[in-house]
């Protein structure tokens, strides 16, 4: 289907990949608050590619929706882009001015906020503010009527009902329907990639079945990229291709879907979390909760993050930070104890 | 004895064509967990409100303890609803944001005289142990927009543990965390259910969270007011007899991808599509099963097993749509 | 409290305008409280000292009387927000017990009590407080704050009663109900926290209101002349002339100015007080 990720964040260097659609470099959020900085991303770097339906997994406070964010430049105060860069197709986002960049979060990324807050206004129909989206960029649908007969499309493909829809007001709207909705508009404009904030949170497991049958769908039919955000490892089996796992600011595994699940080579945060999950297919107290707690951002040692709280830590765990390393296939883990296998591998005659 | 029993309810609210609840049963044993699931707008939630006192049906009769609701004076009123908690769903709108833990907590121990004013702290502080906030006493002066939903959670369950109830209706009270949290509170609900002896009523739209909760208990299906399949967890889980269960078993997520490639996409269209018949069976415009007879009548709830009954004509076709489901434990990674 | 004093001082450093608006309104206050110890008006007139300049011994010039206008604007301090404060406390007092207790309630009471409200509502405020003004003539200053806020509190028992009502059906609220708490308590310590800053803010407005609406009986005639304050002081300024002489001017815009100066003082404190009773704004002492 596409190129696995590189283990370099740019795929210039290898002329047979395209540039991913996506690329995080190094990037860090910083929160500039009273009592002092607060580093809620850290040193972060991946790509999805063309296609590719990618999940951001992480519990609450690991710094998955300030990422999420980033992918747009945009923090909400008082957090701030300190170093690193997000690139859409080799263009840095860091080079960009305010114009290109408002540009860019209309068009090219586009952004579906959870439970589709704030993302209607309440007193005119959605037709209306289709037409409000159109006007606001010409470049993209010259012709208006083009514009609602591509949005009419969409309509469809997320299950609704085209001109009902338009003729409606969001308080008409079920969550489930406002969700499907705002994803509509999020794809009006074609952008070359849709970040979702926690897609099916606050919706009954009816409603959740039909929004990942229809990001599927879109994915098949668009062939647009998806980059969602989440907490829950079953919604990131039914739906993602990759996976990007965070704790505390981190990235700690970036992989296949496949391979989180399947493969031995799991961060033991992985793991754990798999452990966690209540299966309607398995009977008993078969889940096991993660014991300790998530640390403070302000109060991080110098090794690594998950060592309190990790089955596999070792001494030097706590004084060394593990950088994500890959293995051959690409899938690639920030855990010591793991990656010295690959380099036991890798010498190996 | 049943501790709580709903008979005939019915519940309608105004502007509304079709009832809330629509001629529903319900019965508790005392230390029974049971579980109400299904979509949104099924009435489960109304069920959990009737079941606490916060809500009286429109028609039907609500027993608790024996005495009949509607002839309790103010006082016995009183003493069915502290007897009767509720745990809310949402974290950050069930705790006061304007008050501090101590007195969240602390003043209905001390109106209805549970404890003394000067053994209120150390009788706080227990409560809070019990419920896995093991803090120190700054920890009572404490907002609740100061804690996380986690901790928010316990709190709220440690407010409805305070007042010593017989029964629990927990309202969808872990959705709103993480999935990795919720594994913990729940084992907290039952290790209290195994010391104190509690019932639970416990409403939610997650089966595998149900599965998990309720497996030695019992659970009933709702769709749309009525109650379409019910009987004991495992059994209603393993071997559905109603349509719409497996509709539900099918679209709850699990932890296995190549399961989930399996999965048909169709079906979530005709459920996104269909919406409650108004004659004939609620079910008829989704079901999978559906057919000529189905549209004659509503079918009543009919004996399938043993405790297991199922609102389906059809239900002994429902098993040749569940066969994923039973392909369980060696297929799952995880554990 | 502690925690109060503290937020509140952290918030008036970190916006400037809300400082100074507070120091004003703190000087104002202590004017109020101490000035006429320490300043006298004479009741003694000399016409032939009127509508001095500015002086060493009269910063502010003299007036029609002879007398000095900066004293006269001292002394004239306590009357005039002595009855604001009043009028301010009764009408909050008033209109939050109502808006709360009813909105809480609904049902009957609700219906019987706002249509009340209403009629209230609906009289048009000034015109009423000046008929009052005029029939009932006490110079009693709780009086005065009485007649002041009468049509007042209705606006904001309105207001109070609809966030009541949303907060009802709240699950926290639902939840003391469950726990089958009396209703002193959910109405005193339950909605009442919540409706803190909105309370707080109208009743900075209130005071402003009710010395605006003083000033105005005051300046119109209607409330009884005696002693002096800034009301008197513009009514006299007016039927000695002082609009067609410039020799004048501080007489007539020294009681002005110093309405605006407190009202514009308690529109930029009120603006701290927002962030004072948001509970999420509070880092810990």
């Amino acid at each position: 289907m596409t190129a696995r990720p590189g283990t370099s964040a740019t795929a210039g260097a290898d002329t047979q990949l395209p540039a991913p659609t996506i690329a995080v470099d190094h990037l860090s959020v910083d929160f500039l608050l009273p009592t002092g900085r607060l580093r809620a991303v850290d040193d972060v770097s991946f790509e999805v590619n063309e296609g590719e339906l990618f999940a951001i997994v992480g519990e609450s406070g690991c710094g998955k929706s300030t990422l999420a964010a980033a992918l747009q430049f945009l923090v909400p105060s008082p957090g701030r882009i300190a170093t690193g860069d997000v690139l859409l197709r080799d263009q840095s986002l860091s080079a960009m001015n305010d114009e290109q960049l408002r540009r860019l979060r209309a068009a090219d990324v586009a952004m579906v906020l959870q439970a589709a807050m704030g993302s209607f206004n309440p007193v005119i129909t959605i037709g209306r503010q289709v037409e409000h989206v159109l006007e606001a960029h010409p470049q993209v649908w010259p012709s208006r009527r083009d514009g609602v007969a591509y949005f009419d499309h969409l309509l469809e493909i997320v299950r609704l009902p085209p001109a009902r829809t338009r003729r409606s007001f969001e308080s008409q709207l079920s969550g489930g329907m406002r969700q499907r909705v705002a994803i509509a508009f999020g794809l009006l404009l074609k952008p070359r990639v849709v970040v979702l904030d926690e897609p099916t949170t606050a919706l009954d497991v009816v409603n959740q079945g039909i929004i990942i049958d229809v990001l599927l769908d879109l994915q098949e039919q668009l062939g647009v990229t998806v980059v969602f955000v989440t907490h829950d490892l079953a919604l990131v089996a039914e739906l993602a291709s990759h996976v990007g796992v965070m704790y505390a600011g981190r990235m700690v595994q970036v992989a296949t879907v496949d391979e989180i699940f399947y493969s031995p080579r799991r961060h033991p945060y992985v793991q754990a979390l798999l452990s966690s999950i209540p299966n309607v297919l398995q009977a008993g107290r078969h889940a096991r909760p993660i014991p300790g707690s998530v640390p403070r951002l302000d109060q991080l040692g110098p090794g690594c993050r998950f060592a309190p709280r990790c089955p596999l830590v070792q001494d030097r765990c706590r004084h060394s930070d593990p950088p994500l390393a890959g293995d051959a296939s690409g899938n690639r883990v920030a855990c010591h104890p793991l990656n010295d296998e690959i380099t036991a591998e890798v010498s190996k005659p | 004895m049943s501790l709580l029993t709903v008979d005939g309810a019915t519940q309608w609210f105004r502007n509304q064509t079709k009832p809330a609840l629509d001629n529903v049963h319900l019965q508790i044993a005392p230390g029974e967990i049971v579980a109400l699931v299904g979509e949104s707008g099924c009435g489960k939630s109304t069920l959990g409100r009737i079941s606490c006192g916060m809500l009286e049906p429109t028609t039907g009769s609500v027993t608790f303890d024996g005495h009949a609701v509607t002839s309790m004076s103010k006082r016995e009123l009183k003493r069915f609803r502290m007897r009767a908690q509720m745990v809310h769903q949402d974290p950050f709108a069930s705790l006061n944001p304007g008050l501090p833990l101590r007195t969240t907590l602390g003043y209905p121990l001390r109106y209805h005289r549970l404890a003394r004013s000067r053994d209120l702290q150390d009788h706080l502080l227990a409560l809070l142990e019990s419920v896995g906030l093991d803090e120190g006493p700054a920890f009572l002066d404490r907002y609740p927009h100061q804690l996380s939903g986690g901790q928010r959670q316990r709190v709220s369950i440690a407010r409805a543990l305070s007042l010593n109830p017989s029964l629990i209706v927990a309202d969808e009270a872990v959705s709103m965390l993480d999935v990795s949290m919720r594994v913990s509170l729940l084992d907290l609900m039952l290790s209290l259910q195994e010391e104190h002896g509690m019932a639970y009523l416990f409403v939610s739209h997650d089966l595998g969270v149900v599965r998990y909760f309720a497996g030695e208990g019992r659970i009933m299906v709702m769709f749309y007011g009525l109650v379409v399949e019910e009987g004991r967890t495992e059994d209603v889980i393993t071997n559905p007899q109603h349509p719409y269960t497996t509709v539900l078993l099918g679209g709850t997520p699990v932890p296995d991808p190549r399961r989930a490639r399996q999965r048909a996409r169709g079906d979530s269209l005709k459920q996104a599509e269909g919406a409650a018949s108004d004659t004939g069976c609620v079910f008829y415009q989704r079901c999978p099963l559906a057919r000529q007879r189905c549209l004659e009548a509503q079918p009543p709830l009919l004996d399938v097993g043993s405790q297991h009954r199922s609102a389906c004509w059809f239900h002994d076709e429902v098993p040749a749509h569940n066969q994923a489901t039973n392909t369980t434990i060696a297929g799952t990674p995880a554990g | 409290m502690r925690q109060f004093g503290y937020d509140l001082w952290r918030i008036l450093r970190e916006q400037k305008a809300a400082m100074f608006g507070a120091i004003v309104v703190v000087v104002y206050c202590l004017t109020a409280i101490f000035g006429p110890m320490f300043v006298t008006v004479s009741n003694v007139s000399h016409p032939e000292r009127a509508y001095e300049g500015p002086s060493w011994h009269q910063p502010l010039g003299t007036g029609p009387f002879g007398r000095g206008v900066l004293p006269e604007l001292i002394v004239g301090t306590r009357p005039i927000m002595e009855v604001g404060v009043l009028a301010a406390v009764m009408t909050v007092a008033v209109g939050v017990a109502v808006g709360l207790s009813t909105g809480y309630l609904g049902g009957a009471v609700d219906s019987v009590v706002m249509r009340i409200t209403d009629v209230f509502l609906t009289v048009p405020g000034l015109p009423l407080v000046i008929v009052i003004a005029a029939l009932i003539h006490s110079s009693s200053p709780f009086v005065l704050a009485a007649i002041l806020s009468i049509q007042a509190w209705a606006g904001l028992a309105r207001a109070v009663r609809s966030q009541a009502l949303s907060l009802r059906s709240s699950s926290f609220i639902e939840a003391a109900r469950g726990q089958a708490l009396p209703l002193r308590h959910i109405v005193g310590r339950q909605l009442l926290p919540n409706v803190g800053p909105y309370v707080a803010i109208h009743f900075l407005l209130a005071v402003t209101g009710a010395i605006y609406a003083e000033v105005g009986l005051f300046l119109l005639g209607i409330a009884p002349v005696s002693g002096t304050n800034w009301g008197i002081m513009i009514n006299i300024a007016q039927s000695q002339g002082a609009l067609y002489t410039t020799r004048s001017a501080i007489y007539l815009l020294a009681p002005m100015f110093a309405i605006v100066l407190l009202q514009v003082a308690f529109v930029l404190f009120s603006r701290a007080l927002d962030d004072l009773f948001n509970p999420r704004t509070r880092v810990p002492a």
